[in-house]
């Protein structure tokens, strides 16, 4: 087994719920697992921090057993902080104390950001005095994922972290979060059922469903197997790019991707420089063979056709583009394929409305 | 009032000391019952609350039995102490802390389980380990159980009678506690110190019920 992997064989059963299945997960950047409701994800994430002691479980973390037949680690010394979806925030201490709790316990020597960055990139400067019942559910989510990486864990463990907050809030910090991670070179895995938010945070997929884990993928080859797989998801593509200026007056933040601009309805928040990462639906994409004068439509970029896939019994056609070296997809109708004439290797201009690339509510 | 004296002091003494021994001794107890899965909780339950259903002569009568010097366990104390368990100060806390057990537990176990496993987890998750996680969050968070189990405990032990005159006989400064000065007042008809001492016990009682309940509208519970 490599050095630096997180290593499990579940099979797991609760009442008539089963997990089963094996994973190796490499113990760097983001590891997000996703799945519907239901499918386990969070389950995995119990059993890995050592909340569910069930005996069919194996974990081992860097080739050391957390879990193996009647050997047992327990949770406190594992240094998983999990950011719970509930939040768990103590009641009977104030936000601050809830950090000095998790710092009071961290170890020593961590190269990872330091209190005072970590409150910054939460957003939570200004509920340190609050007693935490009376934050709300977004806060809430800011002060437990504060909490825990004021503990300096080796891996942390994300459940649907900011399912609460609202979806422009959760845009701006989940870049902000990402780039926290990997300057920390934090592991970290993150459950979430929105593909929108995984795209913004992952390196690679676990993919949960019906109570199995399923094969560990690159995210490209997950966003390229979107749409055709049985799980409803939509066909997407990624786009990374930079932030190269903010607009105040339009409110409008300009993002270079490779050679092109793109912009998007302003991130105010977040500073030039920052890399995001923008989930890009098939639908949202239309493409033009000639001329795009006059359109309203600002975000024009060059592309070349790689694949046509037109899905037979059905109006559509799915069209892979390059854009620069990232990919791109477009859904367009088989009969706007015929009328362009569309052929792979065909250049052409790649059309987003500013608009669909506005934060989506879930 | 003075030839009362006594006996105030004495029961005080009893009950602060049963108390402080039941926090020790309830207080696992309790966590351990509010925690376990094990499958003779239930039975540990019964008999923690047997005393709630017992009439106090029936502990009294088997308690005195097991403070003989002929038993091992009266026959050790005799040989540790060189005094009997039977109608001494020690005997009596004994049974108070029997017969009291339920009033410490049951309001400690019932505020744990208030608490709740996402705290633990959370604490866990955070690196502290189970006697840090109690002291840190169990603890502070079941401060109104604390003080509810304290005082009813207290106060239960004030209040009792059969057990006390079963193990503890009637002996002044010994073992003669206010209820049972209160009887003997009563058996020769000296109705003024036996109105003395009735009101004085329903008034201390009314105060400190009243002060608990203040305490825990003034403090609502964090947990939930």
């Amino acid at each position: 087994m490599p050095d630096k992997a997180l290593d499990i064989t579940l099979d797991h059963r609760r009442g008539r719920f089963r997990l089963t299945g094996t994973a190796q997960l490499p113990l760097t950047g983001v590891t997000g697992i996703c799945g519907s409701s239901g499918a386990g994800k969070t389950s995995l994430l119990r059993v890995i921090a050592g909340f569910d002691r069930q005996p069919g479980n194996r974990i081992a973390c860097a080739g050391a057993y957390w879990q193996e037949g009647r050997q047992f680690l327990a949770p406190h010394r594992r240094r998983t902080s999990l950011a719970f979806q509930d939040t768990r925030l103590f009641p009977h201490l104030t936000v601050a104390g809830n950090l000095d709790f998790a710092a009071a316990r961290a170890p020593a020597g961590w190269s990872g950001p330091s209190r005072n960055d970590i409150v910054a990139m939460t957003g939570i400067a200004a509920l340190l005095d609050r007693p935490t019942p009376e934050l709300s559910g977004g806060e809430r989510q800011r002060v437990a994922l504060a909490r825990a990486l004021v503990a300096r864990p080796r891996l942390l463990l994300l459940d649907e972290p900011l399912s609460a907050l609202d979806a422009t809030a959760r845009r701006a910090l989940l870049p902000a979060l990402r780039d926290t991670l990997r300057a920390a070179g934090l592991p970290a895995l993150h459950v979430s059922h929105s593909a929108e938010e995984i795209v913004a945070m992952a390196d690679r997929i676990l993919p949960i469903a019906d109570g199995r884990i399923g094969e560990l993928r690159s995210l490209d080859a997950w966003l390229a197997g979107l749409g055709d797989s049985a799980d409803g998801a939509e066909p997407a593509a990624l786009i990374t790019g930079r932030i190269t200026a903010q607009d105040d007056a339009l409110c409008l933040t300009r993002l270079s991707v490779g050679d092109h601009a793109l912009a998007l309805p302003g991130l105010p928040a977040l500073r030039a420089g920052t890399e995001i990462r923008l989930h890009v639906l098939a639908r949202d994409v239309s493409l033009a063979t000639g001329s795009t004068d006059g359109l309203s439509i600002r975000n024009r970029i060059p592309a070349q056709v790689t694949a046509l896939a037109p899905k037979p019994d059905s109006a559509w056609c799915d069209v892979d583009l390059d854009i620069g070296g990232q990919s791109l997809r477009a859904r367009i109708t088989r009969a706007a394929m015929q009328e362009l004439g569309l052929t792979p290797g065909q250049q052409v201009a790649a059309l987003i409305k500013s608009a669909s690339l506005a934060p989506r509510p879930d | 009032m003075i030839e009362s004296a006594p006996a105030i002091w004495l029961t005080l003494r009893l009950a602060l000391v049963t108390t402080l021994i039941l926090f020790l001794v309830g207080t696992p107890l309790a966590w351990w019952l509010a925690t376990t899965r094990a499958r003779v909780k239930p039975v540990v339950e019964a008999v923690t609350a047997l005393p709630l259903v017992l009439p106090p002569t029936v502990i009294g009568f088997y308690l005195l039995i097991l403070f003989n010097p002929g038993t091992p366990v009266g026959g050790a104390w005799v040989s540790l102490t060189g005094d009997t368990l039977a109608f001494s100060f020690a005997g009596l806390v004994i049974a108070s802390v029997i017969y009291s057990l339920p009033f410490m537990v049951q309001p400690l176990q019932t505020a744990f389980e208030r608490v709740g496993r996402d705290h633990l987890e959370a604490a866990a998750s955070l690196g502290a380990g189970p006697w840090d996680t109690f002291r840190s969050v169990v603890a502070p968070l079941s401060l109104r159980g604390f003080v509810t189990a304290g005082v009813l405990s207290f106060i239960h032990t004030v209040g009792e009678f059969g057990v006390v005159l079963m193990v503890g006989g009637n002996i002044p400064g010994r073992t003669r506690v206010v209820s049972i000065a209160l009887y003997d007042h009563v058996e020769t008809l000296d109705y003024a110190a036996a109105h003395a001492l009735a009101l004085g016990l329903i008034v201390v009682s009314l105060a400190v019920l009243t002060a608990v309940f203040l305490i825990n509208r003034r403090y609502p519970v964090h947990a939930g």
